[in-house]
């Protein structure tokens, strides 16, 4: 097909998607200029009354007037920022091994044996996914912090992100697992394999994929939830990265430099997340839906 | 090492009944064969003896012991799947190890061991290798390793050369066979390719619809066949069944275009027939194109599929609306539409009952020779 389009053709067509590509990226460019522009203000460069057209050229190219590494510098230092990364990076690590590891076993469960209940359990799964978040906000509340008492701690945090996490994760295994031939599991059994050993022995080990797709999509509920988050956690240590960004800015205080460079340092983590998994994201999110 | 007795076994899910009383018996060290069309009941039974599916009704022995409720580990048996079954993450030496891990062994004594059944089937420059670098044929050895490995009571195999090429699956067949006759162990191998089953059976079980058709040496199912059944599944092409009835004397089967006097083997049992429906049999390969002999009766058929097959030719014809397949030499040039006179080898008939299909029973051992 490419061999097929007209010279005039091909540079419309890619003058449309550098268009469109830089429409899309350039907030993210912002960003970063911003982050790098050691100042706490959204503006880039200061415009004066009467601009000339290249002023404004100038005011919204996103690159720093004079580039520096401070506001990346103080929010690490002057502010809780590491701290709060440091919350984030708990609560999300516990959400990704509590929900993988009972995701495993319920997905397994749902894949390989008959019980009363079981096409309802998927379903109330699905059902679940349906309802928008900010409906549980009150109900999550009265039970996590009035009841359990679970406010102002990581626990009450996991136990609602794993439960939000745990459906979709759910899904996912299942369909991978029903792709994995009982006839290996079989020829396990008959080698002597207990259900744990062929559980941890062959399934596991075969679902891989899956479980690292499972596994970054746990870690991101946890990682970029913000409403539950700031109604659970009132002590300003407790905060998790999301929160603590928001308090950058807010009625009292622009501290868009911090916004910025917190943005950029929260997005490391899943963006290395990301680069490990890739290479089963692909296979993880085919292999699921299709036999074979 | 063990035989396997096989009581009254039934298999039904829900209301579906899959096997019906099946009774059988596997001598220790026998390589017996379950063969059948498709949904015969035939894998269901092996699963049964492997522990993969539950015994609805019936008990099962083997050596001695009342297996029922054991546990497929317990049962000290090794199976074969037709999909190979190999743990795809783990490399040839882990595949054919993990049932000795699982038991426990020490690690030395599994190497040793996996070190011996790699010899034995000429895999022991594949060990590290990861199965999904391994052929077809390979794989399928790797399984076998898994078998051997283990020093099993029993063997099972379920269509393990199905998904093989032709030349490989004639290859592997008579290694499986020197693999068991070499370990002597018992060992049950369902299959729904009747060339397999008279290539490697000592016995061969033929079952049909959960039912048992026949048991015997693979020579005595194709010579005797008990039923139309048993006589259409086993040999290839299948036998020729064709409708008559017995004339009034009841030493002839008569039909529109023939009249074939009966063999003196049967002389006693088509008494009973006599002016009534029966249904005759001759294998393809006892009709020939040319008399040779006087017990060869012509019947005149009307050709209407020629298959070249280059050593031989096979002929559909017609008799006079029953369909008559013959084996011929390939000298027989019969052409699509013309009338060819066959004959058909009279000492080779076989009478059935048209109401139970069930062979007539014989008076004296029939005369059989080699087929020319």
């Amino acid at each position: 097909m490419s061999g097929e389009l007209s010279k005039k053709a091909h540079l419309g067509l890619h003058l449309f998607m550098l268009v469109f590509t830089f429409l899309a990226t350039y907030p993210v460019f912002w960003v970063f200029a911003i982050a790098f522009s050691g100042k706490q203000t959204l503006l880039l460069a200061d415009v004066n009354e009467n601009p000339t057209f290249l002023d404004r050229l100038r005011a919204v190219f996103p690159w720093p007037e004079h580039p520096s590494f401070q506001s990346f510098i103080d929010v690490l230092s002057d502010q809780p920022f590491a701290r709060w990364m440091l919350n984030s990076l708990i609560v999300a690590g516990l959400t990704t091994v509590v929900s993988v590891f009972l995701a495993c076993t319920a997905a397994y469960a749902f894949s390989r044996f008959k019980f009363p209940g079981q096409r309802a359990g998927l379903m109330a799964f699905m059902v679940s996914q349906m309802f928008p978040g900010t409906l549980m906000m009150v109900p999550l509340y009265i039970i996590v912090v009035k009841y359990l008492g679970l406010g102002n701690t990581w626990w009450g945090l996991v136990l609602v992100y794993t439960t939000t996490a745990i459906p979709f994760c759910v899904w996912m295994l299942k369909g991978y697992f029903d792709t994995i031939s009982i006839e290996i599991e079989e020829s396990a059994i008959l080698d002597g394999a207990s259900r744990a050993a062929i559980f941890f022995q062959i399934v596991l080990p075969l679902a891989k994929p899956a479980i690292a797709v499972t596994a970054l999509f746990a870690f991101m509920t946890g990682w970029n939830e913000f409403i539950l988050a700031s109604i659970f956690m009132e002590q300003e240590t407790l905060y998790t990265a999301p929160v603590g960004l928001r308090f950058f800015v807010g009625k009292y205080s622009q501290l868009w430099g911090y916004f910025a460079a917190g943005s950029i340092l929260v997005s490391i983590p899943v963006v290395v997340m990301f680069m490990f998994t890739q290479k089963f994201l692909v296979s993880g999110l085919t292999s699921g839906g299709i036999k074979g | 090492m063990a035989g396997i007795r096989l009581e009254n076994i039934c298999k039904r899910y829900g209301e579906v009944s899959v096997i019906e009383g099946l009774n059988l018996e596997i001598q220790d060290k026998e390589f017996m064969v379950l063969v059948g069309p498709s949904g015969c009941g035939k894998s269901t039974a092996l699963r049964m003896i492997a522990g993969l599916e539950e015994i609805s009704e019936g008990n099962l022995f083997i050596g001695d012991n009342r297996v029922n409720d054991w546990a497929p580990k317990d049962r000290d048996v090794a199976m074969v799947f037709q999909s190979y079954a190999l743990y795809p993450h783990m490399t040839v030496r882990e595949n054919i190890g993990f049932g000795l891990k699982m038991r426990k062994m020490p690690k030395p004594e599994i190497n040793q061991k996996v070190d011996d059944a790699a010899k034995m089937l000429g895999l022991s420059q594949l060990l590290d290798r990861k199965p999904k670098a391994l052929s077809g044929g390979q794989r399928q050895r790797v399984a076998l390793g898994r078998a051997i490995v283990r020093n099993p009571k029993v063997f099972l195999f379920d269509e393990p050369l199905s998904n093989l090429d032709a030349e490989l699956r004639v290859q592997m067949r008579s290694e499986i066979s020197q693999l068991q006759k070499k370990l002597q162990t018992t060992a049950v191998y369902v299959t729904h390719d009747q060339v397999e089953a008279m290539t490697m059976g000592h016995r061969i079980t033929v079952l049909n619809k959960g039912q048992l058709m026949q048991v015997g040496t693979p020579l005595q199912l194709f010579n005797s066949p008990d039923n139309i059944f048993v006589a259409r599944f086993i040999g290839s092409p299948p036998m020729n069944v064709l409708t008559a009835s017995v004339s009034a004397s009841g030493d002839q089967v008569e039909g529109p275009g023939f009249k074939i006097p009966i063999p003196p083997c049967y002389s006693h049992a088509a008494q009973s027939f006599r002016n009534r429906d029966i249904k005759w049999g001759i294998r393809p390969g006892r009709v020939s194109w040319t008399q040779k002999a006087d017990y060869q009766v012509a019947v005149e058929t009307e050709v209407f599929l020629v298959e070249p097959l280059g050593n031989e030719v096979i002929v559909h014809a017609q008799l006079q609306g029953q369909p008559l397949v013959a084996k011929l030499p390939p000298s027989c040039l019969g052409q699509l539409g013309d009338q060819l006179t066959l004959y058909v080898d009279t000492r080779h008939l076989y009478l059935f009952d048209p109401a139970s299909e069930q062979a007539l029973s014989l008076d004296q051992e029939r005369h059989l020779e080699q087929e020319d």
